[in-house]
């Protein structure tokens, strides 16, 4: 279902959110300390492009393309990052 | 033994190959050291390095050490806090350090170099997977990156041998400036910095520097280099396909076992029969006496029970080696991430599981790349219930025992169900440890899926003969130590030949301090139908499972028969003639052999294992250790008991 709020969908998705091949700028990674360092250092921060390339066969993690790699990601963790698309 | 390589060259410089995983360095490891290394055991670590001399490096003389793959100098699980501890203390820490980055994430791998160089190490960077980029319309700029990083860089392709003398002229530049490394404290203080601020300011710089060093490859093209085509690649669309994708997970695992049952299996009579015949030839060519018992019967066949189990760890650690080195290991991880996630477990658990059905030890060391603590423990807890290589022995004899000739298939299913059996009791221990026990951390999965490529052959070759080596290594002298000293049990105190012309190895064995255990423990062996001989052999299985197969040869007197066949052969026309001393009944009934199926598939029969298990457990010492070893192996003993006394009452045989 989509979210009744405009600025949710159009503006502040999160990276779970995004429809396959659509593309997002990371605009914040929330979520405790340690999480938050290790999506960091992965190279999810303020700015970084990212796209859903697809999900795997059970629907979780779903794959992302992220600075010339693709990452696999538990939708848990995706959820703290905040894209603008 | 082992820990002596670093030493026994003290004044050949360390160098040591640092990056992510999936960068090419332990690719560019085995063309450095032209595939010749030792495992060592680095001070103050279990874990087991690669080491060997950099013999393809021209005039330059080094040791060079391989790495787990670390993403930051600030670890996030176990494995990757091996690699960061080897940096920083004990007293081998590498000389200098070569950084290995993917030329296609140069923004994430030089995250790591940045880190390295901001340390103050003496630093090469080599760039690999050039080729991969240059498919995509670009190059990397190696003066401008050396220009920017301020170190030697090198885009090479590790499979080849090239540049090498480049390389090792700038490798001993570096050393002979003679840089003094970072100190602990120095580290300690760069951890602490390491703000969230600093990340993000750290992957801008780089993000620049990318921009500068990574160029079109033909002038026409634009900044962008080619068209990029976005989406998955024809091989994930497959692979990661919701329902082909499955087809193909299942495939390729039951690919991998059909291949250890049908490829090991052949082999390992081979192997069998060769060390039956062997005993046979020692014994007719030396003179008769207890020296040459005990060097045909107790030393060549220990070192037989030794290798006949090689074949089905070979081929798994082959097979996985194969998968990993293709990239699809990383996509197994993803896709049973969810169904595992489901019984406490992650995805990362996966590796170690499966390296479970080939030997614990190695398992237990592969569940250092979970970060989730609690999963980490579910995963180490469980993984001695994976079938091991030592038990199939076990199995295949007694299932070869009771299932007849004419129906192979049922010997296949049986085996099948075994080996699932392990992993669906596991799965049942962890579900309901993870809905009483609550971790602190927050569960999660994050993994890199590198691209997907041909195996090479060699390397994959290379890392199996080093796997199964090491296992060699580290469990043949107990397997080999405990079926000597199970021959010694058997045959003294050394009787006096009978005069009432019975057997001579029969009055021997009866009268020997086994036989004296065996009857002391016949109390707890009996219900599980076994008389003292099969208790001795139950009890020489806890040193090392696949010892119960050679023990039971040995104390039910296998050697002396005289048949064509091998020694599998004799012992099945032994075991179906043996009775108990005394009331006459056969003691090989099916309910005491599926009691003893049952026994295995359980028990915790491995002190090896034990002891990694509880390294691995760290702070939480001997305590889950050995409840693992109670818990397992009581329910094994309580669950043998009650199929064997319950099927007795049902009237089986």
């Amino acid at each position: 279902m989509i979210a009744p709020n405009l600025k949710i969908t159009a503006e502040n998705l999160t990276l779970e959110r995004l429809r396959p091949g659509q593309q997002g700028v990371v605009v914040s990674v929330e979520g405790e300390p340690a999480q938050r360092r290790r999506l960091l250092e992965a190279g999810f921060v303020q700015g970084s492009p990212v796209r859903f390339v697809m999900a795997t066969p059970f629907g979780d993690p779903l794959v992302f393309s992220l600075r010339g790699t693709q990452i696999a990601l538990r939708q848990s963790d995706a959820r703290h990052v905040r894209v603008r698309v | 033994m082992a820990a002596a390589t670093p030493e026994n060259s003290p004044a050949l410089p360390l160098v040591a190959l640092i990056g992510s995983a999936n960068c090419g360095k332990t690719t560019l490891f085995n063309t450095l050291t032209g595939s010749h290394y030792n495992t060592v055991n680095y001070p103050g670590a279990t874990v087991e390095y690669a080491v060997g001399d950099a013999r393809r490096l021209p005039g330059f003389s080094c040791r060079v050490m391989d790495t787990p793959g670390i993403t930051s100098l600030v670890p996030s699980s176990p494995d990757e806090k091996v690699t960061v501890d080897a940096l920083f203390q004990g007293d081998r820490r590498p000389d200098i350090l070569v950084a290995v980055a993917d030329a296609n994430q140069l923004s994430r791998h030089l995250y790591l170099t940045r880190q390295l160089l901001d340390l103050g190490f003496p630093v090469v960077l080599v760039v690999t997977m050039e080729d991969l980029l240059l498919a995509k319309g670009l190059r990397v700029d190696e003066r401008n990156l050396s220009e920017l990083l301020d170190c030697p860089v090198f885009v090479l392709d590790p499979r080849k041998q090239e540049r090498l003398s480049q390389m090792a002229e700038a490798l001993r530049a570096l050393g002979e400036k003679s840089q003094t490394r970072p100190a602990r404290a120095q580290y300690e203080a760069f951890a602490a910095e390491l703000t969230e601020e600093r990340i993000s300011e750290t992957f801008h710089a780089l993000d620049a520097l990318e921009h500068l060093a990574v160029k079109p490859r033909f002038e026409k093209a634009g900044r962008e280099g080619l068209p990029q085509r976005h989406g998955p690649s024809t091989a994930d669309r497959i692979l990661l396909h919701p329902v082909l994708g499955l087809l193909i997970f299942l495939g390729a695992m039951c690919a991998i076992f059909t291949a250890i049952f049908w490829m090991a299996a052949p082999l390992m009579d081979g192997i069998d029969a060769l060390f039956g015949a062997l005993v046979t030839v020692a014994k007719s060519v030396l003179p008769a006496s207890w020296a040459t018992d005990l060097f045909a019967d107790g030393l060549v066949g220990g070192v037989g029970a030794v290798l006949v189990f090689l074949p089905q760890i070979a081929i798994l650690f082959f097979a996985m080696g194969y998968l990993e080195d293709s990239g699809y290991l990383a996509r197994g991880a993803a896709l049973v991430d969810r169904p595992l996630s489901r019984i406490g477990l992650n995805g990362k658990s996966f590796v170690p599981l499966l390296s479970g059905y080939a030997c614990a030890i190695p398992a237990m060391l592969a569940a250092r790349t979970i970060p989730n603590r609690l999963e980490r423990m579910l995963t180490l807890f469980i993984i001695p219930l994976m079938s091991c290589s030592a038990r199939l022995p076990v199995y295949a004899l007694l299932l070869a025992f009771l299932i007849p000739k004419d129906k192979p298939w049922l010997g296949g299913l049986a085996m099948t169900g075994l080996y699932l059996s392990g992993f669906l009791i596991g799965a049942v221990i962890s579900t309901i440890a993870s809905r009483y026990l609550k971790g602190k951390e927050t569960s999660g999965f994050m993994l890199e899926l590198p691209a997907l490529r041909a195996p090479m052959l060699r390397v994959v070759l290379v890392s199996t003969w080093h796997k199964t080596w090491q296992y060699i290594r580290k469990a043949g002298p107990t397997i080999l130590v405990i079926a000597l000293s199970l021959w010694v049990l058997t045959h003294t105190p050394v009787q006096p030949a009978p005069s009432d012309g019975s057997d001579r190895e029969y009055v021997a064995v009866s009268n020997s301090y086994a036989a004296r255990i065996g009857h002391f423990i016949e109390p707890v062996t009996a219900p599980m139908g076994l008389d003292w001989r099969g208790g001795v052999a139950l009890i020489s299985g806890f040193a090392a499972r696949e010892v119960f197969v050679g023990s039971l040869a040995l104390v039910y007197r296998v050697q002396e028969l005289n048949d064509e066949a091998g020694m599998t052969g004799k012992l099945f026309a032994r075991m179906s003639e043996l009775r108990f001393e005394g009331d006459g009944r056969r003691i090989f009934t099916v309910s005491t052999c599926l009691g003893i199926l049952l026994f295995y598939l359980i028990a915790l029969q491995c002190f090896p294992t034990v002891a990694v298990a509880r390294n691995e457990m760290g702070s939480w010492r001997w305590r889950p250790a050995l409840i693992q070893l109670g818990l397992f192996t009581g329910v094994a003993y309580l669950l043998a008991v009650a199929l064997v006394q319950g099927l007795r009452a049902l009237g089986v045989p």
